[in-house]
């Protein structure tokens, strides 16, 4: 599970970009690709739709409320989402969630030349600041919010806290909102980022005298040299070799259940032609003589513990026997 | 309802004693006898119609008697009848080997002792040391335990905690053949060290147990020393046929390697589709990796076994007696003692090494009269471990017969066999990677946690 803003395009495929805990998410490879991402984003947009309202039963509650938390926190994203080139910022807004749906992720035109320059100078200029701790049950709004002040911002992920602590807390009767651990967030250029890590951390979050996070302490690191796609590259290749190991496994499992079924089938092949012969035999009239079972091959038998076994009861005494005096 | 002075019990193994109608018979208050009823427990069965007059006179007793036939009762009753004489501090303790069990036998006594207002203590691993003391130190009246956790206690926990102890006048031993074996000897006898010694003034010490072994046997043996109190042995039946008359016990020549895919196929048969069941491994890592096939392939499955938090362990064994879980995978941590009604098949997935333990697997299910059936998978290895089964239990095991309409074989290779073989390797996936039941990863900066302590140890 996972909740990121993005204000920038394709915010399907950030939503699991750590993939910490959603299974789901998990399976579906994070590629660098725009259209790929976009299809994905789209089939699991779909997909979590089904899972909230049919929610499964038999997972037992953490499991459900996490599915129903993703739906809830999707929201934001999916609505503000500009549907057009992330990277060249065109925003698009004439598209809403349901024409998504309809477009043929093939028909999306290739970056020019000078728009794919263009993406990779922006790129270059943004920087990451890391919030290690965020402050109680105060939402990715309220972050981009507070420091939006300090500079133009691309995209926020907080990590949500972890579902048996949240329900730990309800089942006590703490609050029922939801709280994050931890947190990054992407200024456009730079030295917003930097300047933001230097003046903030450790200072209080002030504003009104009254607002909740008032005497609240901001924890914030620049993360020097360190781009967005850094925290996606490493869950990418995680999946990617998962994956590839899954296939592997699979097809050894479908050699060894081959192999399994033609020893089957030839037993029984085996089976049917000693009735046969033996049939024959009979109707030959000799049938009265016994057949020598054949011993063909011999396993080792695993062996007995305890009581059954010999030579325990010698071995076993000095302890016991001590302890026995003592019982009565 | 007029109590009577209880008809002398002969101490021999009654042949066929004529069973009491009801728990007064016996010589138990009327108080008590009510809480037994609202619990629907009004007639003695033989254990506790043999046993109850002797603890009451303030004997030693050693008690067997099969799986499911009342033995908690047959030592909670005269207990607490003791007690409610004279409701002092702790007045008994309750060693049981394991967590489970000692947590279900608080349940049973709070439930018999709630007229009282018995004050009862559980003292288990796995779960806060520093609140138990404080229970400890509060003197309850029954403190029920698992021998680790008490030694600690007596250990750690100062002389003030536990001094209490020394006014224990009744100790158990539950699962006693199990109690005394190496595995326990060392921490039982720092726990007996803590209570007063035996003897006509000193405590009063009552054995019970589904399958006798030499070491409690030797106990019989054991010649009377000066002010040592009689012992009372009662041995029913467990000699003759240590399992249950009403069960059905059958196997399955496999290959190890179809297991999971036979499993799969006979919890989904149409016979089998409801019922409840337990399935038995020999090992943890086999109960996880079978727990997390299972669930995969879309089963209601828990688990229970050491490996899991205690948390845990309680949580699904809750889950199971609710029938929230259709399928329980354990190790032998469950196959003594726990009582669950609602049990109609145990499936042994491995065949036990010891066959005390298959006795107590299967005494899971055919419980207090009602019908059981046991499946147990034998592969070609296990052929001595049979032999030696049939040879402790005295009754053969039969050929597994396909339900009609199903056959199993059939569909484990037309079907199942390549579904099932996908989700265990899934299954093998997400244990290598670290991820929880649910299939969520575990939280990177615990598991770094866990690292950084285990250098520290080291």
């Amino acid at each position: 599970m996972s909740a990121a803003i993005t204000d920038d395009g394709d915010g399907g495929k950030k939503r699991d970009w750590l993939g910490v805990e959603d299974s789901e998410g998990e399976e579906d490879a994070v590629s660098d690709e725009e259209e790929e991402s976009r299809v994905k984003g789209i089939s699991r947009a779909t997909k979590r739709r089904k899972v909230d309202h049919a929610s499964d039963d038999e997972d037992d509650s953490g499991g459900d409320e996490e599915e129903e938390a993703v739906g809830e926190i999707d929201e934001a994203p999916k609505a503000k989402k500009g549907k057009g080139n992330g990277r060249s910022k065109s925003k698009d807004s004439a598209e809403n969630d349901d024409e998504l749906l309809f477009t043929n992720p093939n028909k999306l035109k290739p970056l020019t030349q000078d728009e794919l320059a263009a993406s990779k100078l922006a790129t270059s200029k943004t920087g990451v600041i890391y919030l290690s701790r965020i402050p109680p049950f105060m939402k990715p709004m309220k972050v981009k919010q507070l420091l939006s002040r300090f500079g133009e911002i691309g995209r926020i992920f907080l990590s949500p806290e972890d579902p048996k602590a949240y329900a730990r807390r309800i089942r006590f009767g703490g609050n029922k909102k939801r709280n994050f651990d931890e947190g990054w967030v992407e200024f456009r250029s730079k030295k917003d980022a930097k300047l933001v890590a230097e003046t903030l951390n450790t200072t209080t979050i002030g504003g009104k005298k009254g607002s909740y996070y008032y005497d609240d302490v901001w924890n914030i690191k620049y993360l020097p040299k360190f781009k967005w796609h850094h925290l996606q590259s490493q869950i990418a290749y995680e999946n990617a070799s998962r994956q590839a190991k899954m296939r592997t496994e699979m097809a050894q499992a479908t050699r060894e259940n081959k192999t399994y079924i033609r020893n089957v089938e030839r037993a029984k092949m085996v089976k049917n032609m000693e009735i046969k012969k033996r049939k024959l035999n009979e109707d030959a009239g000799n049938g009265g003589r016994e057949e020598k079972v054949e011993v063909r091959r011999q396993f080792r038998q695993n062996k007995t513990k305890g009581v059954a076994q010999e030579g325990v009861r010698a071995e076993s005494s000095e302890k016991v026997k001590r302890l026995l005096s003592n019982i009565f | 309802m007029a109590a009577t002075t209880p008809a002398p019990v002969p101490a021999a193994p009654p042949a066929a004693p004529a069973l009491p109608p009801d728990f007064a018979g016996l010589g138990i208050d009327r108080w008590l006898v009510d809480s037994l009823g609202a619990l629907a427990i009004r007639r003695p069965t033989p254990i506790q119609a043999a046993c109850i007059p002797p603890i009451l006179e303030g004997k030693d007793c050693i008690g067997g008697s099969r799986t499911g036939s009342g033995k908690t009762v047959a030592f909670a009753a005269p207990i607490l009848q003791k007690w409610a004489s004279d409701p002092t501090g702790i007045f008994a303790l309750v060693l049981t080997p394991t967590r489970e069990l000692a947590l279900q036998i608080t349940e049973q006594f709070t439930a018999l002792g709630s007229p009282q207002n018995l004050k009862t203590c559980l003292l288990i691993g796995g779960t806060d040391m520093r609140a138990q003391a404080l229970a400890l130190a509060a003197r309850p009246h029954i403190v029920i335990a698992t021998p680790g956790r008490l030694a600690d206690h007596i250990r750690s926990s100062g002389a003030d905690t536990v001094c209490g102890l020394l006014r224990v006048q009744v100790v158990v031993l539950d699962e006693a053949d199990r109690m005394l074996s190496d595995t326990f000897a060392a921490d039982l006898e720092t726990c007996l060290s803590a209570v007063p010694p035996g003897g006509l003034n000193g405590r009063q010490t009552l054995l019970f147990t589904a399958t006798m072994t030499d070491a409690v046997r030797a106990l019989k043996t054991l010649e009377l020393r000066q002010g040592r109190r009689q012992v009372f042995v009662c041995e029913l039946g467990t000699e003759q046929l240590a399992v249950p008359a009403a069960l059905l016990q059958r196997f399955l020549l496999l290959v190890p390697y179809t297991r999971e895919a036979y499993l799969h196929t006979l919890l989904s048969t149409p016979g089998n589709e409801a019922k409840s069941v337990i399935v038995f491994t020999n090992r943890t890592a086999t109960a996880d990796l079978l727990a997390r096939t299972l669930r995969l392939l879309g089963h209601r499955v828990t688990s229970l076994h050491s490996g899991l938090p205690q948390r845990e362990r309680i949580d699904s064994l809750g889950r199971f007696r609710a029938e929230a879980a259709r399928i329980l995978v354990a190790t032998d941590v469950a196959s003594r003692g726990l009582d669950i009604p609602a049990v109609e098949v145990v499936v042994n997935f491995d065949v036990p090494r010891d066959p005390d333990d298959y006795i107590h697997r299967v005494g899971r299910t055919a419980r207090a009269g009602k019908k059981g059936e046991a499946v147990t998978f034998v592969t070609q290895h296990d052929i001595l471990l049979v032999e030696a089964i049939e040879a402790r239990t005295g009754t053969k095991m039969e050929r597994y017969e396909d339900e009609p309409g199903v056959s199993l074989e059939g569909r484990v290779v037309r079907e199942t066999l390549q579904e099932v073989s996908e989700k265990k390797r899934v299954a093998v996936m997400d244990m290598d990677e670290g991820r929880n039941e649910n299939g969520k990863r575990r939280k990177r900066h615990r598991e770094k946690a866990d690292r950084r302590s285990k250098a520290r140890t080291e």
